[in-house]
């Protein structure tokens, strides 16, 4: 990757320097405005598949409670599909107003992709105004129809941003001459190695989050005795969902671990906080990294595994961070943090999914035992907290990158002062936002 | 050949957000001045109804305007959202605002609460389209330099040109929806709101032709550049266009012919967006940076317009499909007026 | 439904053991084959009426 870091001493700003950047200030924006968006993406990607299966099982059955359960989610997605319109927007926005030098100097080499994400989610809020407004008043089957659209869209949406966002940690299709970007090449860009495993791992998590989150709500009325087929339904639906793909959720959790071994060392390195590089690296749970000492302390160390995680061989070479300059390596701390939670998490969703298919396949039905139900409860929130953690691990773990190893993201920050203020309405802004959503979604819940 | 092509499609997309985008700004105006129970409930569910199937796929067009500009001219992108950031800071806390709040008041179960949404709703409705059009203003008078916020943060955007344009888009965006809701409140058989609508389709008509009138004087001195490119050649037939097809959809309101309105008031901000263009023309920003210079090389473009037309082939039947069965009635929901809380008033009355 | 157990082994065995193209793309195939499968399985209409008979003596208070 020597090629890599040449380019970037070389890489000139487009927009030429500015004034001292508020990067920080620029980066929390950001993440916060992304923390927001990205569990709505979830329900975008998961609930539209969700509700057109309930709905199929209308078509079947005949069966009105099936259709009533089928309407209410749809009315619910559309909602959270208007809120996830609004907070994508304000990442839009973001792009230009936090990145400008980012957004400049590269635009012309993945902003392809947002124009055809822009198609995508244009198609999924037609066909979900069509859905919801359609309901008695299409034939039923050209109803059924006018979902599949809604969940193929929420698919390409998910395909076209997180292309990007591959491109960002596996840089191709342009070339840098004289510290300027020329000949950008936007389809190679775009279909990059590193977005696969992206791309599935963030499909998977919108079915995850999504069957949880709503799983948990209908666990409640479960816990408090409702066990009419209405409620029933929506939890054998929803966990069926979550519940299978948690498992697998784990298995492309190892892919992208190995795939990130290969193209972004540096990032592994700080998942373990491991410093020297080394053969049978160790992998230490829990603890925190000391900057000073550069060691992780605290930690329980078991001896081989992150070798074994990240390239399936105990004896494995496993870069360390020592293989930087320490102004190129990324947060330890932050990294590692974030990481082990999402894999805590997803170990626990996994074994929780497994009780589930258990459960069916000796008995063929649901568990009976509240603890099951208090876990799904519990495992909502978790799958969103897990989600967040994987983000955080993937985009503090680029750092101090924006393109890796060719953009610094503080070249790509906006020169304009002032930051904090920004920073500070748009805390209040989403304080406000989250507030208005969770007490409309308590409302429709009551109206059952 | 190319830039041109690229830009022009931009030129559609601002057009499409403004007539559609504004006409639901301006209902959130409309929806603010619509007045207590009685009076204002019927033009409330007025607007609900209008609004609620394509209010979002409105907002779509001010994305594609983004993502087009950022992939094909990016350095003028760059520029433009780091010297205007906080108008267009504003525009996008407005955004969320303007957009959680018509989700959320359907759900408001006191008169304060629905007041609150309401009044939040409407007060973003009017902040968009002003700073959207201070924005442009700023663009369009030559105060948005190349480079990472070169020009100055204030009065990049509040200036004279800025703040005139500005209010010339809030009171068009409540033009637009007063001709749309008196062609909407016709189809829907409501004639006590055809006339309601198209009082307000007039004054604000009226407004709006005396501010560009105005307008025209404030550039004059404050940007005579911009001024000169929209007084001759291609940009003051632009203009002419414009003023004539206002003036015919006055025209058209006051004769009651609610739906050929909208079309011609649709075409005078095409009118005027087109002539925006051509003011500035060769300048994407105006004094420095010409179209061709901004553009990016050829690979991007055709990829943005193979990209937008493959896009389109499933897009535009997609479009067709929602705007026909909006018009035919088919995802109309009940109309019904509605108090302040957004709850039926006959559901009201029946409660002991 | 030894299709369905099938099915998710063999996915990880081919993304977990191997590292080509091919083996990803019909190890995923197979895993989500199983989610896929699975749902329609476990959220059978037939399936859910007759749990109503598995419910008739729950609790349905206490607990």
């Amino acid at each position: 990757m020597a090629a890599g870091l040449v380019v970037a001493q070389a890489l000139s700003d487009t927009l030429g320097g500015g004034s001292q950047p508020d990067l920080l200030e620029a980066r929390q924006m950001q993440a916060l405005s992304l923390a927001v968006h990205i569990p709505l993406v979830c329900f975008g990607i998961a609930f539209p598949a969700m509700f057109l299966f309930v709905e199929g099982l209308y078509l079947r059955t005949g069966d009105e409670t099936f259709k009533r359960l089928a309407t209410k989610w749809s009315k619910v997605a559309l909602t959270l599909f208007a809120v996830g319109v609004v907070t994508g927007m304000i990442l839009s926005f973001e792009f230009g107003l936090l990145w400008p030098d980012f957004m400049a100097t590269f635009g012309n080499v993945f902003g392809i992709a947002f124009a055809l994400e822009g198609i995508s989610f244009f198609v999924e809020a037609i066909f979900i105004a069509i859905y919801v407004y359609g309901w008695q008043r299409l034939s039923p089957r050209a109803h059924f129809l006018t979902g599949v659209p809604v969940v193929i869209s929420g698919f390409a949406g998910s395909f076209n941003v997180i292309a990007v966002n591959g491109w960002m940690n596996d840089p191709q299709g342009f070339d840098v001459v004289g510290g300027r970007v020329t000949d950008p090449r936007p389809w190679d860009a775009l279909i990059n190695d590193a977005m696969w495993h992206e791309l599935i791992h963030m499909y998977l998590a919108g079915y995850i989050v999504t069957g949880f989150i709503v799983a948990g709500v209908y666990s409640v009325a479960w816990l408090r005795g409702r066990r009419d087929a209405y409620v029933r339904t929506a939890l054998v639906v929803t966990l069926s969902f979550a519940c299978l793909a948690a498992p697998v959720q784990i298995i492309v959790g190892d892919w992208a671990a190995r795939s990130v071994t290969e193209r972004q060392p540096v990032k592994l390195a700080a998942f373990e906080g491991l410093v020297e590089t080394e053969k049978g690296a160790p992998f230490t749970i829990g603890g925190v990294f000391d900057e000073d000492e550069q060691r992780v302390r605290w930690g329980i160390e078991v001896p081989h595994l992150l070798s074994l995680l990240a390239r399936h061989d105990l004896n494995a070479e496993i870069t360390g961070l020592e293989s930087v300059p320490p102004e190129d390596r990324p947060p330890v701390n932050v990294v590692r943090f974030a990481f082990q939670t999402m894999v805590a998490i997803g170990t626990f969703l996994a074994m929780l999914g497994a009780v589930f298919f258990v459960t069916w396949l000796r008995l063929r039905r649901l568990p009976h035992s509240r603890w099951f139900y208090r876990a799904v409860v519990a495992a909502g929130p978790l799958a969103l907290v897990a989600l967040i953690a994987g983000w955080i691990t993937t985009e503090v773990g680029r750092q101090p990158w924006i393109v890796y190893e060719v953009m610094r993201t503080e070249q790509a920050v906006t020169a304009a002062d002032g930051l904090e203020v920004g920073y500070a309405a748009l805390v209040a802004v989403y304080l406000v936002l989250g507030s208005g959503v969770f007490w409309m979604l308590r409302r429709l819940a009551r109206q059952g | 050949m190319l830039p041109g092509v690229c830009l022009a499609l931009v030129m559609v997309g601002l057009t499409a957000y403004a007539v559609l985008g504004s006409a639901d700004f301006g209902a959130g105006f409309w929806d603010l001045t619509a007045g207590g129970d009685r009076r204002g409930g019927r033009v409330r569910g007025m607007i609900q109804r209008s609004m609620a199937p394509v209010w979002e796929a409105n907002h779509v067009w001010l994305i594609f305007v983004l993502v087009v500009v950022w992939t094909a001219f990016p350095v003028a992108f760059g520029s433009i959202f780091s010297t205007l950031a906080v108008p267009l800071f504003l525009a996008a806390l407005g955004i969320i605002f303007r957009g959680a709040a018509f989700a959320l008041r359907g759900q408001a179960a006191t008169i304060r609460e629905a007041r609150t949404l309401g009044a939040l709703f409407a007060s973003a409705s009017v902040l968009i389209p002003f700073c959207l059009g201070a924005a442009i203003g700023g663009i369009a008078s030559g105060r948005v330099p190349v480079g990472n916020a070169a020009g100055d943060p204030w009065s990049s955007w509040l200036n004279p040109t800025s703040v005139l344009i500005g209010a010339i888009g809030v009171v068009t965006g409540a033009h637009l929806s007063a001709v749309f809701l008196a062609g909407d409140s016709r189809r829907a058989g409501l004639e006590d709101l055809v006339a309601a609508f198209r009082a307000r389709a007039l004054g604000s008509g009226v407004l709006a032709g005396v501010l560009a009138l105005a307008g025209l004087l404030v550039v004059r001195s404050d940007a005579r550049e911009l001024f000169d490119g929209l007084t001759s050649g291609a940009g003051l037939a632009c203009v002419l266009v414009s003023g004539a097809a206002g003036v015919g959809t006055l025209a058209l309101v006051a004769a009651g012919r609610h739906e050929p309105a909208r079309y011609v008031a649709a075409l005078s901000v095409a009118a005027i967006v087109a002539g925006w263009a051509f003011a500035q023309s060769p300048h994407v920003l105006p004094p420095d940076l010409t179209l061709d210079e901004a553009a990016a090389p050829d690979a991007t473009l055709a990829a943005v317009l193979a990209g937008l037309g493959v896009g389109a082939l499933i897009l535009v039947p997609s479009l067709v499909l929602l705007y026909r069965l909006v018009l035919r009635g088919v995802l109309d929901q009940r109309f019904e007026p509605l108090d302040q809380r957004f709850t039926p008033l006959d559901r009201e009355e029946r409660r002991p | 439904m030894r299709w369905l157990l099938a099915a998710f082994v063999a996915g990880v065995v081919l993304m977990v053991a191997f590292e080509h193209v091919v083996t990803r793309v019909l190890g995923l195939l197979c895993l989500f084959g199983f989610i896929v499968g699975g749902v329609f399985l476990i959220a059978d209409p037939v399936a859910l009426g007759k749990q109503e008979e598995g419910m008739a003596d729950e609790p349905r208070t206490g607990g």
